[in-house]
Formats: structure tokens, C-alpha cells, sequence
């Protein structure tokens, strides 16, 4: 096989997993769960992966979720991600008072929402900005609501993200979730690692995502981070998704964290 | 002439940037290897397609060698259903 067909097959099995390339509106309606849930129910893991189901969850590769939360499926915020492993890395960032946030691939939007409205519970965000390569419907709408939210519509392997990155006055918490080859993580994690505190990336469990399983464990033994993983699994499934969250020790100083 | 090359051709000379591009594709150029197109511009050009076209592309049946030709992809996409509405909150 061509080097450029290789390449297409790759990039062909990533678009097939999806309803097609352009994202869905979210349902922001739904933030105010998270805006009027209590406290206590934010910092119970239980009470939070029940709230995150009923935000809603993407149905997109829906064979990486189990039969129990198709309903969930193809609504609300469309959150892709497993709520026992998002609710645990959530919690941990209560504990973090985050204060800037920048996530890289949003597709529909649903897990940039939900973190940010989440962070907003405990320390208000200076600010936060989604990025991604696709125009996303849902962001000039979630703009006008919270107009510390910001949509940058661009590739991070062009000039313009490390330039307008480098701009910023500080970085804490950057989640990396876009094109999951290896070559492009580990260019993601180079252009970020400097400018954030903290740095998660979303697939590290997943069976399907080796490049990005690769990128974490060199992160992992980097010396000047601590590191935690949100890998719990559905029964007879993958493993899927899994978050990595590697802290700069530095940032550290002072938090108890578990 | 199909009027879906020469929606391809428009939509190539957007992506490019090349308003002039259009006009001087032949209806057999290769997308890849006469075009050029790198992933991201490849990304685009298939997002401008569902967007102009109003289809969806089913990637699971479009092969690398329909991508060697403009009326190739031109035929492959006469076949496609058109895209769901993209505002649904469901």
C-alpha cells in the first residue's frame, strides 16, 4: 500500500466513526445542572457520573460504550467520554483551583462545556478557549453565555496556535483530544508543555489510539511531572478512552492530592 | 458535463485559495497527486462537500482510488444521502 493510501485508510477509519464531519449543536440548556447542582454532589463521584449522564453523551463510535448508556447516547451536551473515568479527573481538578483552561479537539463541544461549567463551581476561570480544526456550531452560542469561553477554528500544526498559545499571558489546565496519531500528540504535548501547568490527554487506555498511549508514557517518565490516569473500564469493553492527567510538580506545591 | 465536477472544481480552488484553479482542473486530475490537497486541506475540501453538496459522506465506502480522479469522486458522491440536519439537540 502507498504511503498516501496508508495514510487515507487511517484518516478514513477516524471520519467513519463519525455521523459525519460536521459537529451537532449541544444542548446548553443543561449547563444549569451544573450550575445549580450542590457542592457536595459535584465532589461525589457517584452523584457526579449520574449528573454527566444526564447532560448526555455522544453517540458517535457508539461501540465504545455499553448497551446500559445508549440512551444517554445522541443527546443533551453530547459528552464524549466514559462518566466513571471524566467524573473522577473532574473531581481531582476541584482540588487544583484551575484558573485557565484550553482544550484542544472539542468536536461537538459537550466536554469543554461541562469543564468549564464544572471548574466555574470552585474558581472561576480567567478564561477558556476550544480549539479545533472544525467549525463548531455550539461555541458562538456558548460564548454569549459565558464570554470567557473563546473558539479558536485552527489546525495546531500551522503557525497560529503556538503563536496566538504564546501570546498568552498564562496557562494552567490544556486538554489534548484531537487527531490521535503519535506524530501529532507528541507536537501538541511540545508546543503546550512549556506554557501549562497541568496537561490531560484523553485516550491513554484506548486500545484504538496507540500513538497517544505512547506520548503518555513518555510523559509518565518524565521526572518534572506527577502523574495520575482515570482508566476505569465497562464490563467486556476495550479498553476505551482514559484520561491522563500530568502534573508539573511545581504546580503541586502545597495541594494534597490523591 | 457533470455538475458536480464542477462543484469539486469550485470547491478545490476555495480550499487552495486559488480562485483561478477551477477553470484549468482537468475533470481527471488527481486529487493527491496533480492537487496536492495535505490532510487538513483534504479535511476541508470533504467538510465544504457535505456543506455545499448537502450530503453525507459515507467514508466506510470511499476508497483511496476514488480520490485519484475529480469524476470519480464526482460519481462516487452522486450516490451519497444528503446530510442530516446539523441543529438537532435531540
Amino acid at each position: 500500500m502507498s504511503q498516501g493510501a496508508s495514510y487515507w485508510s487511517r484518516q478514513k477509519e477516524s471520519w467513519a466513526s463519525l455521523k459525519g464531519l460536521h459537529p451537532r449543536s449541544i444542548d446548553l440548556r443543561l449547563t444549569a445542572l451544573i450550575r445549580d447542582a450542590q457542592v457536595g454532589a459535584l465532589l461525589d463521584p457517584e452523584s457526579l457520573e449520574s449528573l454527566l449522564l444526564r447532560l448526555g453523551l455522544n453517540d458517535e463510535a457508539l461501540h465504545e460504550f455499553p448497551h446500559e448508556l445508549h440512551p444517554r447516547c445522541g443527546r443533551g451536551l453530547r459528552i464524549w467520554q466514559y462518566p466513571v473515568q471524566f467524573s473522577r479527573y473532574l473531581i481531582q481538578l476541584s482540588r487544583l483551583t484551575i484558573h485557565s483552561y484550553l482544550e484542544v479537539g472539542i468536536r461537538h463541544g459537550g466536554s469543554f462545556v461541562t469543564t468549564v461549567e464544572y471548574l466555574d463551581r470552585f474558581h472561576a476561570l480567567d478564561f477558556a478557549i476550544a480549539v479545533d480544526v472544525i467549525p463548531c456550531p455550539s461555541m458562538a452560542a456558548y460564548n454569549s453565555e459565558n464570554a470567557r469561553a473563546q473558539f479558536w477554528c485552527l489546525n495546531t500544526r500551522g503557525p497560529d496556535f503556538a503563536a496566538r498559545v504564546a501570546e498568552l499571558d498564562s496557562l494552567d489546565l490544556v486538554f489534548i483530544d484531537s487527531q490521535h496519531e503519535e506524530e501529532h500528540c507528541r507536537a501538541e504535548f511540545e508546543i503546550i508543555a512549556d506554557r501549562a501547568n497541568l496537561m490531560a490527554f484523553h485516550d491513554v487506555a484506548n486500545r484504538d489510539c496507540p500513538g497517544v498511549r505512547q506520548v503518555w508514557r513518555e510523559i509518565t517518565r518524565q521526572p518534572g511531572y506527577t502523574c495520575f490516569e482515570y482508566i476505569d473500564q465497562y464490563a467486556e469493553l476495550g479498553p476505551f478512552m482514559g484520561i491522563g492527567l500530568a502534573i508539573k510538580k511545581e504546580r503541586l506545591r502545597g495541594v494534597e492530592l490523591t | 458535463m457533470s455538475p458536480t465536477v464542477d462543484a469539486l472544481k469550485d470547491i478545490l480552488a476555495k480550499v487552495r485559495s486559488e480562485p483561478d484553479l477551477s477553470a484549468s482542473l482537468m475533470d481527471t486530475a488527481d486529487l493527491v497527486e496533480e492537487v496536492g490537497l495535505d490532510s487538513l486541506e483534504m479535511l476541508q475540501f470533504m467538510l465544504e462537500i457535505e456543506a455545499a453538496l448537502h450530503l453525507q459522506i459515507d467514508f466506510d465506502k470511499l476508497e483511496y482510488a476514488t480520490l485519484r480522479s475529480i469524476r470519480t469522486l464526482a460519481a462516487f458522491l452522486d450516490t451519497m444521502p444528503l446530510r442530516q440536519s446539523t441543529t438537532s439537540t435531540e
